[in-house]
């Protein structure tokens, strides 16, 4: 690394870390909203955790996975949401707001990437606090599965690099908001979205399964990672990383022509 | 410093006829209309200037300021500003540059505007020791030195706009672009503003363009004037030269001990404005035939009182549009 990109990084994390510190006295002025997320956030990982125990008091296996490794998958997904919905999710909220109200002139102005200033601009602090039940489950359930410790580095950096392809994806999603305008839409896709990859792929039929991998790349975000973990199919690593180089190139192209075409308000 | 050649910008919206019905028709097919909102405009600013853009609503004032910072890509034409092209958006030129909306706010709402202007610091690479002397000059000239600790939502809009010009200002740039930055404030905040921008501009010979709809801004600030009607330029050049675009015309006001009556046939052929019940009455007058038409009326009329003065610039502005929209919105 040169000096140059080194004052960059520097730069973009000076920055990065104002994006949290802004973004958590914000979300920290509003107390009551505060708590309630971190309350919501604890139902979701209790409501999904519960309702597949559930499912396996009633069967023993969904495809060839037991109870375990079935909650192991979920909770693997539920960290992936959770790191996107803490670094991520708040700015494919704001997007449509920002472009309809012209905030976005004061955003892409600013001396750094369009695609930082808008998309990692909010942190939604209240999450903060939930990593840790995720992580014990995780570990809990990490632990009954057997994974060795040499695996836990590697289920983190699974889990990262899931992040990023879905953060990826969801990006190239939500940038069609400059086109649209509205982003209730849009969002309500994410959602969808979201809800496709939290399953594992052998529960979709073959040519849904290839859209989800090769087309759209969701099935990769949760299935391939666990792939990896459970059967030491390292060769599941390649569409991973294929898809995020492919989507990274693909995010700056959008970004250009959404720029391009960026009208905002009258005011 | 600022060069725009031929620059033009046009925006694309439909037509919807009101209603339900309306909205139905308007999901299926949509009649699409062009306006040109920027014609062909070519303008040059030089370093250290103070330019105002002066137009009525939709003449293509704030067109052109997002042109020039880059948030707007042109339809055609050139602009060139600092020897940047605007809509590459190069991190040189975004550092060199700010814009400053009277409508639209750059500080965090719901925290106060001393994290704001932390994260600007960080953003344009600001040096400690440089920031907070910066902070203090600029607090302090502004009388906002309590203000930065408390929610920008819960400040007043004089307040916020104050706060939005030092928010601008964190990085010292070379160029600053104020659109409307005293609407919709009372007259002692926009002189308040006015006063801070004269200041500043002489301490650090900024080069500004400003855009308004009030003309005390722009005689205030201004030594050179842009008028802007319906895309076009229509007159760029020094303000002092600008209220003589009308021909060398006065103002002549006479208060009356009683009111007239308006249809008396000695008005008819002049250019008049009455008042408080037609007991006041402004003519505008050819400056040499003032004081034949004077004498004529103290003795003709009951006169109470009765003044001259040249003609102001908002009452040339005011006429202007007038004879503009008059001629279908054609250049006068």
């Amino acid at each position: 690394m040169n000096l140059t990109s080194f004052k960059s990084a520097k730069n973009y994390f000076a920055v990065y870390r104002s994006f949290i510190n802004n973004s958590a006295s914000s979300a920290m002025s509003f107390r009551l909203n505060f708590f309630l997320f971190i309350l919501i956030d604890l139902s979701f990982l209790m409501v999904t955790l519960g309702t597949t125990d559930f499912i396996f008091n009633h069967i023993s296996s969904i495809g060839n996975w037991n109870r375990d490794q079935m909650l192991f998958f979920i909770t693997f997904v539920i960290l992936v949401d959770w790191a996107h919905m803490f670094f991520l999710s708040e700015n494919f909220w704001e997007l449509s707001i920002l472009i309809r109200t012209g905030q976005v002139d004061f955003i892409i102005l600013r001396p750094l990437s369009p695609l930082f200033t808008l998309f990692f601009r909010h942190v939604r602090f209240a999450c903060i606090f939930n990593c840790i039940p995720i992580l014990s489950v995780l570990f809990y359930f990490g632990s009954r599965l057997h994974l060795a410790l040499w695996q836990w580095p590697l289920v983190f950096f699974l889990a990262f690099l899931s992040l990023i392809l879905m953060g990826l994806i969801e990006i190239t999603t939500a940038m069609a908001i400059f086109w649209i305008q509205e982003g209730m839409g849009i969002n309500f896709l994410r959602i969808q979205m979201q809800n496709i990859s939290r399953w594992p792929d052998f529960i979709y039929k073959s040519f849904w399964r290839k859209i989800f991998i090769f087309f759209v790349p969701l099935l990769l975000i949760g299935s391939a990672p666990i792939d990896i973990i459970y059967n030491k199919n390292y060769k599941a690593l390649l569409p991973m990383i294929a898809a995020i180089i492919i989507l990274s190139f693909f995010v700056q192209f959008i970004l250009a022509r959404a720029l391009r075409q960026y009208e905002s308000s009258s005011s | 410093m600022i060069e725009t050649h031929e620059l033009s910008k046009s925006f694309q919206s439909y037509k919807k006829a009101p209603g339900f019905s309306g909205a139905v028709k308007s999901l299926f097919h949509r009649q699409m209309i062009e306006k040109k909102a920027v014609k062909n405009f070519n303008l040059s600013i030089n370093k250290g200037e103070i330019v105002g853009l002066l137009g009525p609503n939709g003449a293509g004032k704030t067109t052109l300021m997002k042109m020039f910072t880059g948030i707007i890509v042109p339809s055609s034409g050139k602009v060139k500003v600092l020897g940047h092209h605007p809509y590459d958006r190069s991190k040189e030129f975004r550092k060199k540059i700010a814009l400053v909306m009277g409508q639209k706010s750059q500080l965090w709402w719901d925290i106060p505007a001393m994290d704001s202007f932390y994260l600007l610091q960080k953003y344009y690479e600001v040096e400690d020791g440089a920031f907070h002397d910066r902070i203090d000059e600029l607090s302090t000239l502004l009388d906002v030195k309590d203000l930065l600790h408390i929610q920008v939502r819960r400040l007043s809009l004089g307040e916020r706009m104050k706060l939005e010009l030092m928010a601008s200002l964190v990085h010292q740039p070379e160029v600053i672009f104020l659109d409307e930055p005293t609407i919709g404030l009372d007259v002692m905040a926009q002189e308040n503003i006015r006063q801070f921008i004269l200041n500043y501009h002489k301490r650090h010979g900024t080069t500004m363009v400003i855009t308004s709809h009030y003309m005390a801004d722009v005689e205030a600030l201004c030594q050179r004037l842009v008028v802007v009607f319906s895309g076009e330029k229509f007159f760029d050049g020094n303000i002092s030269d600008f209220s003589k675009i009308m021909g060398h015309q006065k103002v002549l006001s006479f208060q009356f001990k009683e009111a007239l009556n308006p249809t008396d046939p000695f008005f008819e052929k002049l250019d008049v404005r009455w008042s408080l019940g037609n007991k006041k009455l402004d003519i505008r007058i050819p400056e040499a035939e003032m004081p034949a038409l004077a004498s004529v009326l103290l003795n003709k009329y009951p006169v109470e009182d009765f003044a001259s003065e040249k003609m102001p610039i908002e009452r040339v502005m005011q006429l202007l549009m007038e004879k503009h929209s008059n001629q279908g919105g054609k250049r006068i």
